[in-house]
């Protein structure tokens, strides 16, 4: 009572200074504020943001038509919200609508299990995750004609989300394989905070609270491997992909106050599995990044995903961009509030 | 005497010689004759070849020695008599020769009478018309060359009724009577022959106009489409059939029937049948349009009350001749026809309970459409949560409507309803009613709360996070007093005056301090005050102690805590320009409202002018509404509306959720169209608003998708509607 008391006075008394906000729950997960307010208005001081993504909620890399094939290594979804939850992280998982289940986890042409809304709840209640969108069908929104399609594809996804207990998936909206344009970045913009479009620059507020709203984001790559002297670096790869530069990428992780860093990350494995040539391969083994090598992608190493995220600039608040885009009062002018039918 | 006897001998042997000498050429006349003169030729040509036997008629044909035609000499001359001979002609080139009789006397003397011309067969190049009836008597301009001598002119094997030869290139013959339809070759005959068939010489016997005996069937629908068989004569060659101005696909099964379709009529009523060949229009049959009964589509709003007098729409098809339209075996009233597929009529008293709608016209009854009369009871409250509506009647039981998803209606099922259904177990004793989200809530006269519908993040206060169909005790409440929920979370004032929350606590919106989701109910910390009214919004909740002064608490970013800062709290923050004399408050979609010694206050998001100042700039400050003076409530949802004498409504107008008549944003307030006098309070849902007057009677307009403005309805409403109907 005393102490509701006193930070009553508090709040009744203190002058108009900046405070961190004191939310940060010691409940199931921790969610770190959002940043620094202020009592004259904006933030005074502009933090540095980061946002880390796993597209199409894959839960785990698998092999197989039925998905059956599960290496040791491949790591599912929780293990690595827990990986993030060890360094007080959170991460957003990008959901496509039809591709979710109510409780099972359903396989996806025998390269990925997909999670079900009970597992995004599950991490959401224990890991503090977030969701944002990745459509409702992953429909390719360039070759479409109406505003009925686009709707149908993107807007419409907000309310299953939140049915299911992600109200805040407004932050951000991915488009199918990156396939935009500007008419669906236009009509997208109107309903969701920003549209995810891949590069390799940071997000600055001007630039992203700016139509069309770009929400630049790191597409993770695993691939070939970069050490010359090794069969990996000309392994074969689907689009000769070589995996991520891990010192490009802590690099990108560092952003200055009032830029924002958006990582995207598909499965991550560990160890090693099969052989060059496998379609579902990889090895990990090396301490060093350049040795590593995955046979996908979309396949990469959970240490080398770690090693980068934890290069990161410490003083940036990581966070989902729906935090984001409040903080840089980008709501969309077709934001209706919650829930919908 | 016996020198005369020399003499009478000579003379008879002269006699005898002359008498031998006819006897020898035949015709021949012992006598002296005089010479021959031609006066006319039966045949005045001929070919050229020769060959054609000429009869000449003159005089003197005795003793005759030969006929010349011109230099040429005649064959197989025969003296008929003195005055008649016939000969061959000899050939020669075209021409035109004297015809010479030359006897012992002497020769005929050339004349117009003895010309005879050598010329060709006639030939034909056109005949016009070239067709005509079989019944002949077409006069045919003939047209060729060589029409010399023309001796007649044939219709296939048949001779023309009649000819006139008007000059050498060119007659006229009537057509004789044809033996049947179909061509035949036109001939012209002279003296020197036939004209030879060519294609420019045919005539056609034309078929007969055709003529109609019947047509079955003789009558049939609107729409068309059926076949119908014509009876009659003369179809072979048929070009067209109609059907009045209509034409119609046909086939021709032979010369006595045709097999047509029927084409669509715009109206009933008969239409002549008409067959059209070249030979002409056949007379007229009558074919029978029959007006279609009608067919009924929906009747809206399908209900009302039992007093009637409401005007329900109709829509369908078939309204033609409209007779009446009938509630079960009532007559409606003013029945007005807007077209054959659309017309409106006031409804009639009955008593309550479903009744069947149909349609009469001349052409039938259509069949029945519901409509129900009920009676919605006088309302003493009412709230509206995103997209449904419920009213708290007299006898303190609870009626909801829209949408149903979670269950928020309370009648146990997840079905969306267009008008009110009454709540499971609330029947009566309720206080008051609280809605947001998908979520409602009902304080009873016990000082309990109970509450139903979406329940994601414990917002039920029931211990879990399952949806709930009918209404449940919120756990662990204590007695309340009044209750408000928000898009996720609900709150209650206790009877202290404390205040609980439960439900999403994302942003702080508990009140808490922590951000801990709490499935039943939670002190809010650091009210100093005892709280005299409750807000919640979709992330953040705003109280008003009894002081009269507003604190919030919980999502901040757009201003919408009002105390200049921006940023989450999870601990109530007193509003320092709502300090005192604040008598209303209304929490919505990132912004609040309140009701400050008659001034409306706003502040928090405005990108739509939900806050009234006539911008659209965010305020993390009040701002004052402007031109709304002595507000009494104020309400906000997806848009904010206000009770100043009458209602006015600002923000976005989607839908017409301003109910101003028009869907065009507002960023200064605009009076709702459509309410009586004596509104006593108001309520906003996320894209609708809900007014409810001193008599009880409840109105909504804006967006009905889940048929949340109870009129029965899911059509959108520009301004305010009588719930119920």
């Amino acid at each position: 009572m005393l102490v509701a008391a006193a930070l009553g006075l508090l709040a009744l008394s203190s002058p108009a200074v900046a405070r961190p906000d004191p939310g940060v729950a010691p409940g199931p997960f921790s969610r770190p504020g959002p940043g620094i307010t202020s009592g004259t208005g904006r933030e005074v001081a502009e933090p540095a943001y980061i946002s880390l993504l796993f597209s199409r909620s894959n839960w785990q890399a698998v092999s197989g038509a039925d998905c059956s094939i599960v290496a040791p290594g491949a790591r599912t979804l929780e293990q690595n919200a827990q990986d993030l939850a060890d360094r007080g992280l959170s991460a957003t998982a990008l959901v496509v609508i039809n591709r979710t289940a109510a409780a099972d986890r359903t396989c996806f042409r025998g390269y990925t299990s997909q999670a079900s809304w009970a597992d995004l709840a599950h991490l959401r209640d224990s890991y503090g995750w977030s969701a944002n969108s990745q459509g409702t069908a992953y429909r390719d929104m360039t070759v479409m004609t109406s505003d009925a399609e686009r709707f149908a594809e993107s807007a419409a996804s907000l309310a299953p989300l939140a049915a299911h207990g992600f109200p805040r998936a407004w932050g951000s909206f991915a488009f199918a394989n990156n396939k935009q344009e500007s008419l669906s970045q236009a009509f997208v913009g109107r309903y969701f905070g920003f549209v995810r479009r891949y590069d390799s620059l940071r997000n600055s507020r001007a630039e992203a609270t700016a139509a069309p709203y770009l929400m630049r984001t790191w597409s993770l790559n695993g691939g070939r491997c970069h050490n010359r002297a090794l069969a990996c670096y000309d392994m074969p790869v689907l689009n000769d992909r070589r995996s991520a530069n891990v010192d490009l990428v802590r690099t990108y992780l560092n952003p200055e106050p009032g830029q924002w860093s958006v990582l995207q990350a598909y499965r991550l494995v560990e160890g090693t599995h099969g052989v060059i040539g496998d379609t579902y391969a990889w090895d990990c083994s090396s301490a060093d990044w350049r040795d590593r090598w995955t046979s996908q992608p979309e396949i990469s190493c959970r240490n080398s995903y770690l090693e980068m995220v934890d290069g990161r600039n410490l003083e940036a608040v990581v966070t989902d961009p729906t935090t984001i885009a409040l903080a840089w009062g980008r709501v969309p002018v077709d934001y209706l509030g919650w829930p919908r039918p | 005497m016996k020198a005369p006897r020399r003499s009478a001998v000579l003379a008879v042997l002269l006699m005898v010689l002359g008498l031998l000498a006819g006897a020898l050429i035949p015709g021949g006349s012992a006598s002296a004759a005089p010479a021959p003169s031609v006066s006319a030729l039966a045949a005045p040509s001929g070919p050229l070849k020769g060959g054609a036997r000429v009869r000449v008629t003159g005089s003197g044909f005795v003793g005759v020695r030969r006929v010349y035609f011109g230099a040429a000499l005649g064959t197989a001359v025969n003296v008929l008599s003195p005055s008649t001979l016939e000969v061959t002609t000899p050939a020669r080139g075209a021409g035109v020769v004297p015809v010479k009789v030359v006897t012992a006397a002497g020769a005929s003397l050339p004349s117009s009478s003895s010309r005879y011309t050598y010329v060709a067969p006639p030939a034909i190049t056109g005949v016009s018309p070239a067709s005509g009836g079989l019944a002949g008597g077409t006069a045919v301009l003939v047209t060729g060359m060589r029409f010399v001598g023309v001796t007649g002119v044939r219709f296939g094997a048949r001779a023309a009724t009649s000819w006139t030869l008007t000059s050498p290139t060119t007659l006229v013959a009537i057509a004789p009577p044809g033996a049947s339809a179909g061509g035949i070759d036109v001939r012209v005959i002279t003296h020197s022959g036939w004209s030879a068939p060519t294609p420019a010489d045919v005539y056609t016997y034309a078929a007969p106009s055709p003529t109609l005996t019947s047509i079955a069937p003789d009558a049939g629908p609107l729409v068309g489409g059926g076949t119908v068989t014509i009876s009659g004569a003369g179809f072979v060659g048929a070009t067209s059939v109609t059907f009045g101005e209509s034409p119609s696909a046909f086939e021709v099964v032979d010369d006595t029937t045709i097999s047509a379709t029927v084409p669509p009529a715009a109206a009933p009523g008969d239409f002549s049948v008409v067959v059209t060949s070249p030979s002409g229009a056949s007379g007229a049959v009558t074919y029978t349009y029959l007006g279609a009964a009608p067919e009924l589509g929906a009747v809206s709003p399908n209900i009302g009350p039992t007093a009637g007098g409401n005007r329900i729409t109709i829509s369908g098809s078939g309204f033609r001749d409209v007779q009446g339209v009938v509630f079960d075996d009532l007559e409606a009233s003013e029945v007005t026809v807007e077209s054959p597929t659309r017309l409106s009529a006031l409804a009639p008293p009955h008593a309550a309970g479903p009744v069947t709608v149909r349609v009469r016209t001349a052409y039938g009854e259509s069949g029945p459409s519901t409509y129900t009369y009920a009676d919605v009871p006088p309302a003493r409250a009412l709230a509206t949560g995103s997209h449904h509506s419920c009213l708290l009647d007299e006898d303190g039981g609870v009626r909801c409507w829209g949408w149903n998803a979670h269950g928020q209606l309370g009648d146990g099922s997840t079905t969306s309803r267009s008008a009110p259904v009454p709540v499971l177990g609330l029947e009566s004793g309720v206080q008051a009613i609280a809605a947001g989200g998908a979520t409602t809530c009902a304080l009873r006269a016990d000082a309990t709360v109970l509450c139903w519908g979406w329940n994601a993040f414990g917002q039920l206060g029931v211990g879990d996070s399952l949806d709930r169909t009918s209404p449940e005790p919120v756990l662990g409440l204590g007695a309340a007093r009044a209750i408000s929920v928000g898009s996720g979370h609900s709150c209650a004032i206790l009877l202290s005056g404390a205040v609980a929350c439960w439900g999403w606590n994302y942003s702080g919106q508990l009140g808490t301090g922590d951000r801990a989701d709490a499935a039943a109910p939670t002190a809010v910390v650091g009210l100093v005050e005892a709280v005299s009214a409750i807000a919640a919004g979709d992330e953040h909740t705003c109280a008003v102690t009894q002081a009269g002064s507003v604190w919030c608490w919980g999502a901040g970013q757009m201003g919408q805590l009002g105390d200049g800062a921006r940023g989450e709290s999870s601990l109530p923050r007193p509003v320092p320009a709502m300090s005192g004399e604040v008598t209303a408050l209304t929490a919505g979609v990132m912004f609040t409202c309140a009701v400050r010694s008659g001034q409306s206050w706003c502040w928090g998001r405005n990108a739509a002018g939900q806050l009234g100042d006539g911008t659209r700039d965010e305020r993390a400050v009040p701002v004052a509404v402007a031109g709304l003076s002595a507000a009494s409530g104020i309400t906000a949802g997806g848009s904010t509306c206000a009770l100043a004498g009458v209602a006015y409504c600002w923000g976005a107008n989607t839908f017409g959720r301003l109910g101003d008549g028009t869907d065009t944003s507002r960023t200064l307030p605009v009076a709702v169209i459509g309410l009586p006098p004596g509104v006593a309070a108001l309520s906003a849902g996320a894209e609708h608003a809900c007014a409810l007057t001193q008599g009880g009677a409840l109105f909504c307009w804006g967006a009905n998708s889940q048929g949340q403005l109870g009129d029965g309805t899911l059509a959108p409403r520009l301004s305010a509607v009588r719930v119920g109907g």
